[in-house]
């Protein structure tokens, strides 16, 4: 891992040092948090692809990918995501390091301005707009998106239980925003919206791989001349459940979905311990999850747990026979149980800690790993190194895993329950 | 004389080791140093495909029930004193296998002991271990996954298509076999399989990453077992040229329409080369990539949208098609509009920007993949068994002339050979 530099860029804005120059590529991403709220989410989601759809230089959406197919299949994209109470708003580019150019071409030099174009000068038509064509696909592409996740039914299962989970907090609205919100967007309100998410967000930079980091800064730099008022933002993590939420649906499916979501009880500054013990839990296939649930008892195909810290939440998902629902069930609270009690191995536990220092180590492989373990870490009070979260992870003990078992509570319980 | 060659690319500045085992396994170590994770496949040319077979130029057919190679995939990973995947947890590894149309692989990614792991991997693929017990156990467990991708509309999409394309190959039947054909399943069975196809001969070991290759290779002496050589001809039925019917549907509980559209190709002169494999990514870049004009007028009709729609040369022993899919609320129209495109791309010739644009392109993409250790193990074992070569492969972009992308255009889609399947919501 080479030295890690954060630069400040102006008011709630920071450049992220990710160069690596083992790495055939590079990427700059340009992350923008403002708070989750139902009224604002519809049209956030849909101001990352809109700015990037279309530059000023090329105002068609065929020329622009020529343009970046030309620079050696380089791309300009937008995605949409959930930050704990927040929604994250990346635009990103990415392409092949200068060193591969067939041409001499600057490819990170291009890349970095086309961003910028996007980003600070977006194409408007003479109404002074963004273009309707734009609108129209990009909306349309929005809503085609939320009605495909229903066609995972692991994903749909998993996103209705996180609504029924978060009800009340901010984290239970869709960073898509709904389908109705969405198809009421005038695309007079997008450009003082994006003006907003410009002047108002929380920035965050990552430039990764084989580029120069100093060149990306002074470039985004130069065009940081606005006014800023960064928001504070927040993110509230509840600790206990005391009265557990059960909600089953019924859909025609061959295999029903069940999906348990619990309270951790730990805020991400705790949360070494809990992260051990839901890999112990379901986070591996060495886990009890995996071994006993879906390995011994053959009960479920899929049977994991996962720890979000944002929000400190766990989630357990699982695909099961209708008729083994309630057994599946009361099986995976009994692998809790059991971990509240003390009642796994010294081995358990090492496979466990094991599988993290692996999985933390490899981070440092990948852009998207990297990408990813950043952003997982906006609230964290001190951001740590996948290398330094090897140590921490090393020092937890048997009664730390055994504490934060029992700080877990169960919250709710969703079922998309299979009929024929 | 080094008992293995170094091959060497001067385009990507990449090299790999390749070793021929005396037992006959193909072995190639791709150093990645800078990197931490080490990244290893163990792989058989044995898939779902594989269930007719004549061994050693013998006579006799062996026939087997479908999902075979799959079940063997799942029961491997057991041994009398264990588990595989116990034994990697131990030491930190993060392990995995698939089973493919064509191939079987086990795999694992780690930061740490890696010569431990490779030691692991290299025991328990050659030690199979079946009782009824544990068959019958499994059955159980695949029940379940084969349930699952029942309700998975990407996948019936697509092997409805296959259904209504293949008369006889059995590419059309499902990877992890059927709740029927799995019932059929006993440990003899998977005894016969596994000594026909899990010969060294048929394999292939590909590392990637941070490894000493001396060190590598020095271990595969010592742990690979040597077995009889034996021969396996893979037996399929005859595949008439046409196709079963042109169009198939289901309805499924989507909420848009799913569709999947291919052009049944001419498979009897086996696999392709590097060049063509090449030339044909090239011309469905130029056909249906974001930057073509394809995609601009399925787009701007809303036709199609970036998230889901896909295109792919699939192709394999037997078997070969060009295919589009995604998600479309008149999937019927796309299926038209790729058709008038093809139609006019051969009357009216391929534009030279679009050709070099697309050759661009594809250079850039081919770099890209050779960031990750399990990009590059995946890409040679896949190339590896159809008879590929990585750089080979990497290199004939250079060579690729417009005049071949418009000959294998002719070569290509026609009309009376595609297949439309469409899953439509339920309600």
């Amino acid at each position: 891992m080479p030295d890690m530099q954060v630069r400040v860029l102006g008011d709630k804005i920071t450049a992220r040092n990710l160069v690596d120059r083992k790495f055939k590529t590079m990427r700059i991403s340009f992350n923008m948090l403002m708070p989750l709220t139902e009224e604002y989410a519809a049209v956030y989601a849909i101001l990352p692809t809109m700015v990037s759809r279309v530059t000023k230089q090329y105002p068609d959406y065929t020329a622009l990918s020529r343009y970046l197919s030309a620079l050696y299949g380089a791309s300009l994209s937008a995605s949409i995501s959930k930050v704990g109470d927040n929604q994250l708003l990346s635009v990103a580019v990415s392409g092949i390091s200068n060193k591969y150019a067939l041409e001499g071409e600057n490819i990170a030099g291009e890349l970095t301005a086309l961003m910028c174009s996007a980003l600070f000068d977006p194409y408007l038509d003479e109404d002074g707009f963004f273009p309707e064509e734009s609108f129209r696909q990009e909306k349309r592409q929005l809503l085609e998106t939320i009605e495909a996740n229903f066609n995972d039914k692991k994903l749909y299962a998993k996103q209705r239980c996180t609504e029924i989970f978060f009800e009340g907090e901010p984290a239970a609205v869709s960073h898509y925003g709904t389908k109705d919100s969405l198809s009421a967007l005038k695309r007079e309100e997008l450009l003082e919206a994006w003006r907003n998410v410009l002047r108002e967000s929380r920035i965050e930079i990552l430039v990764l791989g084989d580029c120069d980091f100093a060149a990306v800064c002074k470039n985004i730099s130069a065009k940081l001349n606005f006014r800023r008022e960064a928001l504070d933002l927040h993110n509230k993590i509840v600790l206990k459940c005391d009265k557990p939420k059960e909600v089953v649906e019924t859909m025609k499916l061959a295999q029903s979905k069940l999906v348990m979501a619990f309270r951790a009880g730990v805020t991400p500054e705790d949360s070494a311990a809990t992260k051990v013990m839901s890999v112990l839990f379901g986070g591996s296939p060495s886990s009890k999850l995996f071994l006993n649930v879906r390995e011994k008892m053959s009960l479920c195909y899929y049977c994991s747990a996962r720890y979000s810290e944002v929000k400190g939440a766990i989630f357990v998902e699982s695909g099961v026979e209708t008729a083994n629902i309630e057994k599946a069930r009361d099986a995976i609270l009994a692998q809790l149980e059991d971990i509240k009690a003390g009642n796994f191995s010294e081995e358990e536990l090492q496979f466990a800690k094991l599988a993290m220092i692996n999985s933390y180590k490899s981070v440092s492989d990948s852009l998207y790993s990297l990408e990813g373990w950043y952003i997982g870490q906006l609230f964290a009070i001190d951001t740590l190194t996948p290398e330094a979260m090897v140590d921490v992870v090393s020092e937890i003990s048997r009664i730390d895993v055994i504490n934060a078992a029992r700080k877990v509570t169960l919250d709710t319980v969703y079922v998309l329950k299979g009929e024929a | 004389m080094e008992k293995y060659v170094k091959i060497e690319n001067k385009r990507t500045g990449d090299h790999y080791y390749q070793y021929k085992h005396p037992t006959g396994l193909d072995i190639i170590i791709y150093p990645k140093t800078n990197f931490r994770t080490t990244y290893a496949m163990f792989s058989t040319k044995y898939g779902s495909i594989d269930i007719c077979f004549r061994k050693n130029g013998e006579d006799r057919v062996t026939k087997v029930p479908a999902g075979i190679a799959h079940f063997l995939e799942h029961k491997l990973f057991e041994s009398e004193d264990g588990d595989a995947f116990a034994r990697y947890a131990a030491i930190g590894a993060s392990a995995n296998a698939y089973t493919s149309f064509e191939s079987t692989c086990y795999l694992f990614s780690t930061t740490q002991n890696v010569y431990e792991a490779l030691g692991i991997l290299l025991d328990f693929v050659q030690s199979p271990y079946f009782t009824d017990e544990t068959v019958n156990k499994e059955m159980g467990i695949i029940g379940q996954e084969i349930r699952m991708y029942d309700d998975d509309p990407g996948w019936r999409v697509m092997f409805n298509m296959l259904e209504a394309m293949y008369h006889n190959h059995p590419i059309k039947v499902d990877i992890a076999g059927t709740t029927d054909s799995i019932a059929q399943i006993t440990p003899q069975y998977l005894y016969d399989c596994y000594n026909t196809f899990y010969n060294l001969n048929n394999m292939s070991l590909v590392i990637a990453g941070n490894i000493d290759h001396e060190y590598a290779f020095s271990m595969c002496d010592k742990m690979l077992k040597d077995k009889e050589p034996i021969t396996v001809e893979r037996v399929f039925e005859d595949e008439p040229a046409e196709i079963v019917k042109p169009y198939v549907e289901e309805k499924l509980s989507v909420a848009m329409p799913l569709f999947q559209f291919g052009y049944k190709e001419d498979a009897s002169a086996g696999v392709v080369d590097e060049k063509t494999l090449a030339t044909t990514e090239i011309l469905l870049e130029i056909l249906a990539s974001e930057s073509s004009e394809l995609f601009k007028r399925l787009s701007d009709a809303e036709l199609v949208n970036e998230a889901s729609f896909s295109y792919e040369f699939f192709e394999g022993e037997g078997y070969s098609s060009i295919m589009f899919g995604g998600e479309s609320k008149d999937p019927q129209k796309v299926a038209d509009e790729i058709k008038k495109e093809v139609a006019r791309l051969k009357k009216e010739g391929i534009p030279a920007d679009s050709f070099e644009i697309c050759k661009k392109s594809l250079y850039g993409v081919n770099i890209s993949g050779l960031n990750s250790a399990s990009n590059i193990a995946n890409a040679i074992t896949s190339l590896s068994f159809k008879n590929r070569e990585i750089f080979r492969y990497i290199d004939s972009y250079a060579d690729i002339t417009h005049q071949d992308v418009e000959n294998r255009l002719h070569e290509l889609m026609h009309e009376d050979k595609a297949v439309l399947s469409v899953v439509f919501p339920d309600n």
